[in-house]
């Protein structure tokens, strides 16, 4: 299933290879990798044959939520902008930021390595739903219950409201 | 990096990273609550991190002057003196509190100070120290007048927006803001968004801001009465301007701060890294860091001091309370 992420949409659409720290190998279309600041950066300057990224930082598992992103982001952003030329009315927006919603929706370690991958890979609106799904698991919880649910030690601070 | 739950170290995020997390908290939890996580969660607190942007405007609405005045010097001494915006409603007319921010006002960019007290010589002996500014709001600030806006003009070369908004309840007892507005097309060419809802100004004054301000792109005159605008003169001369008014319509309200985020340079992309296997590294690097910490927080007394400080301003609705562990 790793193996590879082949478009099997016609026509081919030029494409990168991402390749996990896990040495897998994704191939993406072009415009879902350039969703990637820090692909984009130097894009153009890279040999065409010589399209493949080494992302050392980012496990196959994460690699495959991140790049699920950024090809949702990019068919919506293009549905969007098509509804908005011929003037249809379109919940595009709507729609997407709830998908962004159920997306982010991971346990505290799917969390921690997606927040590091689209900082690794300066993806900032990727970057900006996970830190404030980050906080927004924060709001409301005890320092015993914030501890509790992202796996913090407690390094002896007294917590004189703990009800131990 | 994956696989193994155990290096998955929230609390050795950078400083940095913890910053911009805790941003999308209130400031009590901020203060109360993050430090008693664990301790680098708490260093985050007392440094400078988390600081560059104070913004107390929704606290500061429901405190006395006193209280402001120290939330804010402690807010500014944490922030290393690095702050870079300022939002707090009501500052009080004695002069030393809005001095003291001038005088720690070295990377001051956006300042909101909106229903303040502040007078015109208050503003003329500071302003010297507020160059840097390029967002400034003195909303419902009832004491200044067009000698205050002339010596920021005068002073703030990259003055960008300003937001001089009256209450439409307290117009009737208001003077007329013509020089106000005078005051503005004179020296503050840069602007490229204003807004003077329910200011008491005529025709001719903001047809001057439109004539001497040729970078306008956005100019509020929501509720300014006495304004006649033709719409073809408008469109004719300043098509890039987009204005508001002067009948009220509610459906801007909301949009006001979406169109001023273009204004902040406030980015929140970092490069992060680990703290994690560089201990002692970040201890060379955090002296002063420690410092602020064990001067803030060790300080037991000093601790609950503002504890207490919060539960005096917290005493509205239940959702305040301290949380309580399930």
């Amino acid at each position: 299933m790793k193996d590879s992420f082949n478009p099997s949409i016609e026509p081919p659409k030029k494409t990168v290879t991402l390749v996990s720290s896990d040495g897998y190998d994704f191939e993406v279309e072009e415009e879902v990798a350039l969703e990637s600041q820090v692909i984009k950066d130097g894009f153009e300057d890279k040999a065409v044959d010589d399209r493949e990224y080494l992302l050392f930082n980012v496990h196959s598992d994460t690699l495959e939520l991140i790049i699920k992103y950024c090809e949702k982001h990019v068919s919506s952003r293009k549905s969007i902008s098509a509804a908005a030329a011929s003037s249809s009315s379109s919940n595009g927006e709507e729609a997407l930021k709830e998908w962004d919603e159920h997306f982010i929706s991971v346990d505290t370690n799917t969390l921690y390595d997606i927040l590091m991958a689209a900082d690794y890979l300066n993806i900032k609106s990727l970057l900006d739903l996970a830190i404030q799904k980050v906080a927004d698991t924060i709001h409301g919880r005890s320092p015993e219950q914030i501890r509790k649910k992202f796996n913090i030690e407690n390094d002896s601070i007294i917590d004189p409201w703990a009800s131990e | 990096m994956e696989g193994g739950g155990e290096l998955r170290r929230w609390d050795e995020l950078i400083p940095d990273a913890l910053a911009l997390i805790f941003k999308n908290l209130n400031l009590q939890q901020i203060l109360t609550v993050i430090p008693r996580v664990c301790k680098s969660w708490g260093k985050v607190v007392a440094g400078p991190y988390c600081w560059q942007e104070i913004d107390i405007e929704e606290w500061s609405l429901n405190v006395e002057p006193d209280q402001l005045d120290r939330m804010i010097r402690m807010l500014i001494t944490q922030s290393g003196g690095c702050f870079r915006k300022l939002c707090a409603s009501g500052i009080p007319n004695n002069g030393q509190l809005i001095s003291f921010v001038a005088d720690h006002a070295r990377s001051l960019h956006t300042l909101k100070l909106p229903r303040s007290d502040i007078s015109n010589s208050m503003v003329e002996s500071i302003v010297k120290k507020l160059s840097n500014i390029s967002f400034l709001d003195v909303s419902y600030c009832h004491y200044i007048g067009a000698p205050a806006l002339e010596a920021i003009g005068n002073h703030c070369k990259s003055l960008a927006v300003l937001q001089r908004v009256m209450h439409p309840l307290t117009v009737e007892q208001m003077v007329c803001q013509d020089e106000e507005a005078h005051a503005i097309a004179t020296t503050m060419p840069k602007l490229k968004h204003l807004e003077l809802a329910y200011a008491l100004v005529s025709t001719d004054a903001v047809r001057e801001i439109l004539f001497k301000c040729r970078q306008l792109e956005y100019l509020d005159l929501r509720g300014c009465w006495d304004v006649k605008l033709d719409e073809e003169f408008l469109k004719e001369k300043f098509s890039g301007v987009k204005v508001l008014g002067p009948h009220v319509e509610d459906s801007y309200e909301r949009n006001i701060w979406e169109d001023c985020s273009d204004f902040s340079d406030s980015s929140s992309y970092l490069a992060w890294e680990f703290m994690a296997g560089q201990v002692g590294d970040a201890d060379d690097d955090n002296d002063s860091f420690d410092e602020a910490w064990d001067e803030m927080w060790d300080d037991e007394q000093r601790l609950e001091e503002l504890e207490l400080r919060f539960y005096e301003g917290f005493n509205g609705p239940i959702g305040y309370a301290w949380p309580q562990d399930a």
